[in-house]
């Protein structure tokens, strides 16, 4: 207890660097503007940011991409309530009750306790995430090659289970990271794969430069194919106040929210959404008046808010301790460390202190500062929505080029954007998540390096993934969560069955 | 309960896209087998992941493939009405890719930002003078981060 006390003192020092500091508020700034914006998400805007991100070194990196992350989430829940637009899919729930009472004129305390369950819930989630990640990495870190070869499979399997409506999509999405992630030069022999003789490829594919052309390019063609160029009327903004007796309602429906949010979090592959949804219908389960809910329920914004912000805190957890990150989001931060020649897992606590205390530091920091950014300037945020899409866009569009372009200097790297932003419009458009995609190519290197390792360790004999118990465990897992799915429907089936 | 007729048609989109999938994996696969290390070091050589990778694909191209032949919901209808302005949007990122060395930064991305605007549906005038202030503030923004762009090798 003690030792975790003094790491976070050592933390809360880098993270009170004035740099780093202004990192953190950078970053909290361009977050809820990029929450606020319905064209582009997190991951979106997170991409646009990496070429910035590794001139930083690790730590400031890191702080700014974080906070940029929570930024996405406190300015997500604005355009909901204000407008009925949520700016991010982790917001559409907020919706429901928040512009409900937007139309009720109080969307003043709407938007007040989405900010202050926020706050809670993100505070609560970081304490949390202070206690347990330590513990979790000293027993992770006896983990040898065909551990982490298997954990990887679980992350990859369960992140496809969850994602989109057919699982043969998402696996074939999975399936082209995978593929994505082997071109290159073999490190182990050093011979050449998928490079087809062109010396770029010889490096492998930049992550960089494939996440800005699998997410900003081809979110930016999404949202121009719905151009719709009238500007939508927004609910007036009145004063955004908290009453005491409007706290007192949704006082437990945080706690609930943030509970439910963490443990949701910390699961790979259920991110932010779906803690949000959960959330919202706990507490609808729990009210004693459920039909008030969707009319504008305090309670109704108070607990997905909460959720939201405690899973964006439980989706690090599994990234910085294991090295297997559960959702898109956590996937780029992991890619970003990976680039900056820091390996995230259990030895990460070891190696760099300096990075990951300073960065759980830095997540108090940066709360504190959304809850004083947003409450006062909620206002100046709206005024964002005035600028139209119709200018918005190409400006993104190039601000992504530009980017690319500035990583290695290279008009090549922007080639292969514009192909992955069209191969990555086309799966959009086609019922294939991205989430799959993204976690193959950021684990592909990292898995095949393990699967070969864990052969050598054992003379080439398959055994090794079945007689290591914590392997085996991570294999059945991931068997299972494959087979999830099916065997719902079948389950459901039979009980319909039986009831007919 | 049986669902529309309409429903039960062959997906074509999702059929093209298996093909598409089944080709490239064989592709894939074949690249693979043609992996060689001068040493054999260890169990599995550079081929073994990107095989099983490849046999993956394959499965999983031939399991979209049957459900695509089986019929499925028909995807985001609109035609060329809805897809006219990324198809356009993406010319203009190729275009960018391809001019960028030659034109150099600030004209490219000027010209980019214009005809970007123009196909947005941006007033001609504004696009204009949007384009040029943006670029400009993007020219100077980058240079303060310390990134370099080129000015384009037509003009030296």
């Amino acid at each position: 207890m003690l030792e975790i006390w003094q790491h976070l003192l050592f933390g809360l020092q880098i993270a009170l660097e004035p740099r780093h500091l202004a990192l953190a508020f950078l970053g909290a700034l361009l977050g809820t503007v990029v929450g606020v914006l319905p064209g582009i998400g997190p991951v979106g805007g997170i991409a646009l940011l990496l070429p910035v991100a590794f001139t930083l070194g690790p730590t400031g990196a890191m702080i700014m991409l974080t906070a940029l992350y929570y930024g996405t989430m406190y300015g997500g829940s604005t355009t909901s309530i204000l407008m009925n637009v949520p700016g991010e899919a982790s917001s559409v729930v907020t919706a429901f009750d928040g512009y409900a009472m937007a139309q009720q004129g109080r969307a003043g305390p709407a938007l007040a306790v989405a900010a202050v369950a926020s706050f809670i819930a993100g505070t609560l989630s970081i304490v949390a995430l202070t206690l347990f990640s330590p513990p979790l990495a000293g027993w992770a870190v006896r983990f040898g090659p065909p551990e982490y070869f298997a954990l990887m499979v679980f992350g990859l399997s369960a992140v496809s289970s969850l994602a989109g409506e057919s699982l043969v999509k998402a696996l074939i999405a999975m399936g082209l990271g995978l593929m994505l992630a082997t071109v290159g030069t073999d490190l182990v022999t050093g011979v050449p794969r998928y490079t087809f003789h062109v010396p770029y490829l010889l490096d492998g594919v930049d992550f960089v430069i494939a996440v800005i052309g699998l997410f900003a390019v081809s979110e930016v063609l999404v949202a121009v194919e719905e151009l719709a160029g009238e500007v939508r009327p927004r609910v007036a903004l009145q004063r955004v106040w908290l009453s005491v007796r409007d706290l007192a309602e949704s006082w437990w429906a945080i706690l609930r929210g943030t509970v439910v949010g963490f443990y949701i979090g910390i699961l790979p592959a259920a991110g932010a959404t779906i803690a949000s949804f959960l959330a919202y219908s706990l507490e609808k389960q729990v009210a004693r008046d459920p039909h008030r809910f969707g009319r504008g329920d305090i309670r109704g914004v108070a607990a997905p808010e909460a959720a939201n912000n405690a899973a964006a805190v439980g989706n690090m957890i599994p990234m910085l301790t294991l090295g297997i990150p559960g959702s898109s989001t956590t996937a780029l931060m992991l890619g970003a460390l990976l680039v900056l020649n820091v390996i995230p897992g259990p030895r990460l606590f070891q190696q760099h202190p300096d990075v990951i205390w300073g960065l759980v530091a830095s997540m108090y920091v940066s709360n504190l500062m959304l809850l004083v950014l947003n409450l006062p300037l909620v206002g100046l945020f709206v005024r964002i929505l005035d600028i139209p899409p119709r200018v918005l866009l190409p400006v993104i569009l190039a601000v992504a080029l530009v980017g690319t372009y500035a990583v290695n200097s290279s008009a090549f790297d922007l080639l292969l954007t514009a192909v992955l932003g069209l191969l990555a419009y086309y799966l959009r458009r086609n019922g294939y998540p991205l989430g799959p995609a993204v976690l193959g190519l950021v684990l592909g290197d990292l898995m095949e390096q393990n699967l070969r390792r864990s052969l050598i360790m054992s003379d080439g004999s398959l055994a090794i993934f079945v007689t290591r118990p914590v392997t085996a465990t991570f294999l059945l897992l991931s068997a299972l969560s494959l087979a999830a799915p099916a065997l719902l429907r079948e389950w459901r089936r039979f009980r319909t069955a039986d009831v007919v | 309960m049986d669902r529309p007729p309409a429903a039960r048609r062959v997906d074509r989109s999702d059929a093209g896209a298996a093909l598409v999938i089944l080709l490239g994996a064989a592709l894939y696969v074949r690249e693979a087998l043609t992996f060689r290390p001068f040493l054999r070091t260890e169990p599995l050589g550079p081929s073994t992941f990107p095989l099983l990778v490849g046999g993956m694909m394959l499965l999983l191209g031939a399991a979209l493939l049957r459900s695509a032949l089986r019929g499925g919901t028909p995807g985001p209808g609109g035609g060329v009405a809805r897809y006219w302005r990324p198809g356009a949007l993406w010319g203009l990122v190729l275009l960018y890719a391809l001019a960028l060395t030659p034109l150099g930064f600030p004209l490219t991305t000027g010209l980019f930002l214009l005809l970007g605007f123009l196909v947005t549906g941006v007033r001609p005038a504004r696009a204009l003078l949007l384009a040029i202030l943006l670029t400009a503030a993007m020219w100077y923004g980058f240079r303060l981060l310390g990134v370099r762009l080129p000015a384009g090798e037509l003009f030296r």
